[in-house]
């Protein structure tokens, strides 16, 4: 079977084929037992895919109406999940545009464009660390 | 108002007003066209059933800003097919991390063919329609399982006619191929 008349066959089902097709398609028909066994398989199938009837089962409406009665708990969640994301949005924000800020300061002060210099953190070793007032404090404790 | 022979119009504006009797009419009214656009979809599983639970939320939620453009019907179904898709989405997903369903085999039709379908034909049929790529298979459910019209389909997927008539065509192919041994024949 002509790949072309069978699309010419699907589309005939769905769209409006122009004069000329149509006389191909017609004559086609008329010649083929085979395109027409086609078109009887293709209808077919369209009835079948046609008559079926879906439905959610009994008490559907009921179950719709109770998830919307519960809905308000639910958006309780959700506003607070909204609220906690825009607080952190608009810290993250405020600590951007602060590091901003006196990276330009150093910056134009001291030449310095670094983050430790900025924030006046230094790099510090586990010795130091351990050597700090807390933990000789905590020595003695024990 | 008497709910039952209230005109959606009317329904919708008293949902509006907040009577949760007269949303429930508008689920009744809807439910089995939802229905065949999920179930179409997605196939009879337990996610059909909150896919269909949320279609008509999101319905409850947007009903100040529904206008009236297209019909409700219309309006729900494309709501119904944007949230299978998603599910379908979710489902490959998890499929790619788990066994996917791809490879059942074909179920048992029934042997004698009445009017209305019976349970396995319809097995059959969701059988099918499962084996055809999302996009494919949203375009049958609408034209063919749903009854809209090319031009209702493109609009509520939101893609060109033309694109409509040749996925539908494709579609219509391959399930013919899918189907074969169920109508017994060969293509």
């Amino acid at each position: 079977m002509k790949d072309k008349l069978l699309k010419l066959l699907y589309r005939s089902f769905d769209d409006e084929l122009t004069v000329q097709e149509a006389d191909e398609l017609a004559e086609a028909l008329n010649r083929s037992e085979e395109l027409r066994a086609e078109r009887e398989r293709i209808a077919e199938m369209r009835r079948a895919l046609g008559s079926v009837d879906e439905d959610f089962g009994p008490f559907f409406a009921e179950r719709v109406m109770n998830r919307l009665e519960a809905r308000p708990a639910e958006n309780g969640l959700e506003s607070l999940f909204q609220s906690l994301l825009l607080s952190f949005r608009q810290v993250a924000l405020a600590g951007a545009i602060v590091a901003v800020g006196l990276l330009s300061y150093n910056l134009i002060s001291t030449g310095d464009l670094s983050l430790s210099g900025a924030f006046a953190t230094t790099e510090t070793t586990l010795e130091e660390v351990l050597q700090s007032p807390l933990a000789t404090t905590l020595e003695n404790i024990q | 108002m008497v709910v039952a022979v209230a005109s959606d119009e009317q329904l919708i504006a008293a949902a509006r007003e907040g009577e949760k009797t007269a949303f429930k009419e508008l689920v009744r009214r809807y439910q089995r066209r939802v229905a065949g656009t999920v179930i179409g979809m997605l196939g009879r599983c337990p996610e059909a059933d909150d896919v269909g639970q949320e279609t008509f939320i999101r319905f409850y939620r947007a009903l100040d800003s529904f206008r009236g453009d297209s019909t409700l019907g219309s309006y729900l179904t494309r709501i119904a097919i944007n949230l299978s898709l998603n599910e379908l989405k979710r489902r490959k997903r998890r499929s790619s991390l788990f066994s996917s369903s791809d490879d059942e085999s074909m179920p048992e039709a029934a042997d004698e063919r009445e009017g209305r379908l019976s349970y396995e034909d319809k097995q059959v049929i969701h059988w099918a329609l499962g084996k055809l790529s999302p996009d494919y298979r949203a375009v049958v459910v609408l034209r063919l399982l749903e009854g809209y019209s090319t031009k209702e389909t493109a609009d509520i997927l939101k893609v060109p006619l033309g694109t409509v008539l040749s996925r539908l065509s494709r579609a219509q192919k391959q399930m013919r191929k899918t189907l074969a041994p169920y109508y017994g024949d060969e293509i």
